[in-house]
């Protein structure tokens, strides 16, 4: 059979194999496009935007930046977010592969492993109520030990899932051979079970990232003020400050969005395995 | 239990793996699961944030189903529902195979098409908002430079269209999600089982349609569930494009849920929407996975 044979030398006239490629460059470009748009934009001086929508820029404006940045609170809260998930995403790491070393190797039981994963199933919308009520009890609401609690607690029973899974396929032997040189179990977990786990907890690291850097619920209900505020406020209220000066706006959405796509850029496969991972085994 | 015999002391062990597993118990459950326990007596509560909450039985959740803006959200959600998966799901597979079968650029398009669903949902929704803009916004403009018109309105005041033009930035941004899940889906599916297909002069369309379904049918069935569970708690998008408005025309059950408790301040009858909400995806997910896993395709 002819085609078989040209899939095989990668042969791509076959009228078939253009179409598909035609149909995967469209969606590519559905994709993209709308961000092309918005990076355009933001160098682009507002009337340009009206009369020169889809061009090139005439006229490269680069204090929207400029202006972006120093309005709408937008350093603070670059930040603020910035803080916001790298904290969590440590404390998140913490935390969560202390619990699953304990829950893959020595309380292996189903019973407080299913107690954790339950959490997977609930959306934070169904506790995200009673949890602002604790926190204000606790004297957190509005603080960043708050939100960055309130981050951590989003992504726990996830993370736990992906890492006990993943400590599982560690070898015993390694641990075996440390203890017997006499380490301790708090340090068999910190020389050898966590760098060990390096792949699943970028895994972890990278899904909590971008979900505390894209939220917006949490930071809406747990923060008032901008001292406290987060991009994903300041991006909200901006479109309100700035109605149509689409320059500046694009230019506070390139400011938010870029440091999430250089996260992506870099950590594009953890991110891929704990997707798959996730949904395979649910 | 563990095996393990270098530890002599079994006692300080324990201790060990309850001060390791305690931080993430005592966060686990002092901000999920009580929560939950909160939101159930929440519900049944008259509250406004301050004093103590007065409690009411099911009168929270008699004010909801008899008012009719709720029924209008629920109605929203329950069309995002089935627009995702009328969506999200076909697209998804189809993409996800034509990417198995590519060679040439196969990293920079399954990296292209995963670009929108990292991005922060507000970001998206902001961007939608200055697309659709009905004075200044691209989309028209790119209508009326083919031609069309006619078709240009104000997407986002027009009553008949607000709701669309909430739901799909949200569609769009999470096609990637269902492409990455369903191509390793695709992956696994055996090579031999795909070219012996191709030898019997099976073309792609029917090796897609007989065998590549067919076997990723469990598959398809945790994408429904997610899909379904994602859609109930749809909020950043419409919420910040049209903050749910004009009146509720655009509001989702989780938009209704924030307004009613934190702009409101009824705590108790915004808890009541959310139980509702938990209730609703719950619910899906038990039915569904049962009638999915009676009739399950053994291969």
């Amino acid at each position: 059979m002819k085609t078989v044979e040209q899939y095989k030398k990668g042969v791509s006239l076959h009228p078939v194999t253009a179409l598909k490629y035609l149909a995967l460059t469209l969606a590519g470009f559905s994709c993209i496009l709308p961000f092309v748009w918005v990076a355009l934009s933001s160098v682009k001086p507002d009337r340009e935007i009206y009369s020169n929508s889809f061009g090139l820029p005439k006229v490269w404006v680069w204090s929207n930046y400029k202006d972006a940045w120093k309005g709408a609170q937008v350093a603070t809260s670059f930040l603020n977010s910035i803080f916001y998930s790298f904290t969590s995403v440590a404390l998140l790491i913490l935390v969560a592969a202390m619990a699953s070393y304990i829950l893959a190797r020595v309380w292996t039981g189903k019973i407080l492993y299913n107690f954790f994963a339950l959490g997977i199933m609930i959306p934070i919308h169904a506790v995200i109520i009673p949890m602002l009520m604790i926190l204000r009890r606790l004297g957190l609401v509005n603080t960043r030990l708050g939100i960055i609690l309130a981050y951590t607690v989003a992504e726990l029973s996830f993370s736990i899932f992906i890492l006990v899974a993943f400590m599982k396929t560690i070898p015993r032997e390694i641990e075996e051979a440390a203890q017997i040189d006499g380490s301790s179990r708090l340090r068999t977990f910190f020389q050898i079970i966590l760098p060990i786990s390096k792949p699943g907890l970028a895994t972890i690291g990278t899904f909590a990232f971008i979900n505390s850097w894209n939220d917006l619920l949490l930071a809406l209900v747990i923060t008032s003020g901008p001292k406290l505020s987060t991009l994903n406020l300041a991006c909200f209220n901006l479109r309100g400050l700035y109605v149509q000066h689409y320059g500046l706006i694009t230019a506070g959405l390139m400011i938010m969005m870029i440091p999430v796509i250089v996260i992506y850029i870099f950590f594009q496969e953890q991110l891929v395995k704990g997707i798959t991972a996730g949904a395979v085994k649910s | 239990m563990s095996d393990y015999v270098c530890y002599t002391d079994k006692k300080r062990n324990t201790l060990i793996s309850a001060a390791f597993l305690s931080p993430a118990m005592v966060l686990y459950l002092g901000f999920v699961i009580l929560p939950i326990a909160m939101s159930i007596y929440y519900s049944l509560t008259k509250w406004s944030g301050a004093g103590m909450p007065e409690f009411i039985g099911l009168r929270n959740f008699q004010r909801i189903f008899k008012n009719k803006d709720y029924w209008i959200c629920f109605g929203n959600t329950v069309q995002c529902i089935l627009f995702s998966l009328a969506l999200q799901l076909p697209l998804g597979l189809i993409f996800a195979y034509l990417l198995s079968r590519t060679k040439m650029f196969y990293r920079l398009f399954r990296s292209v098409y995963f670009l929108p669903a990292v991005i922060s949902p507000t970001a998206i929704g902001t961007m939608f908002l200055i697309f659709l803009n009905g004075d200044f916004g691209p989309f028209n403009l790119m209508l009326k430079n083919l031609g069309l018109h006619s078709l240009t309105r104000n997407w986002l005041s027009d009553s008949g269209t607000v709701l669309y033009a909430v739901m799909f930035p949200m569609i769009w941004q999470y096609i990637g999600h269902y492409i990455i899940i369903f191509l390793a889906g695709v992956q696994s599916i055996p090579e031999d089982i795909l070219e012996s297909a191709r030898m019997d002069g099976a073309n792609s369309f029917q090796i897609f349609l007989k065998i590549v379904v067919p076997m990723l049918k469990h598959l398809i069935g945790v994408c429904v569930v997610l899909c379904f569970t994602g859609s109930v708690k749809a909020f950043d998008q419409a919420y910040v494009m049209t903050g749910g408005g004009p009146g509720v025309k655009s509001s989702y059950l989780a938009i209704r849920m924030y307004e009613r408790a934190f702009t409101d301040n009824k705590l108790g009858e915004g808890t009541a929407i959310a139980i509702t909400m938990l209730v609703f995806s719950l619910l899906f997910t038990i039915v569904f996975n049962k009638i999915n896993r009676s009739e399950g395709l053994e291969y």
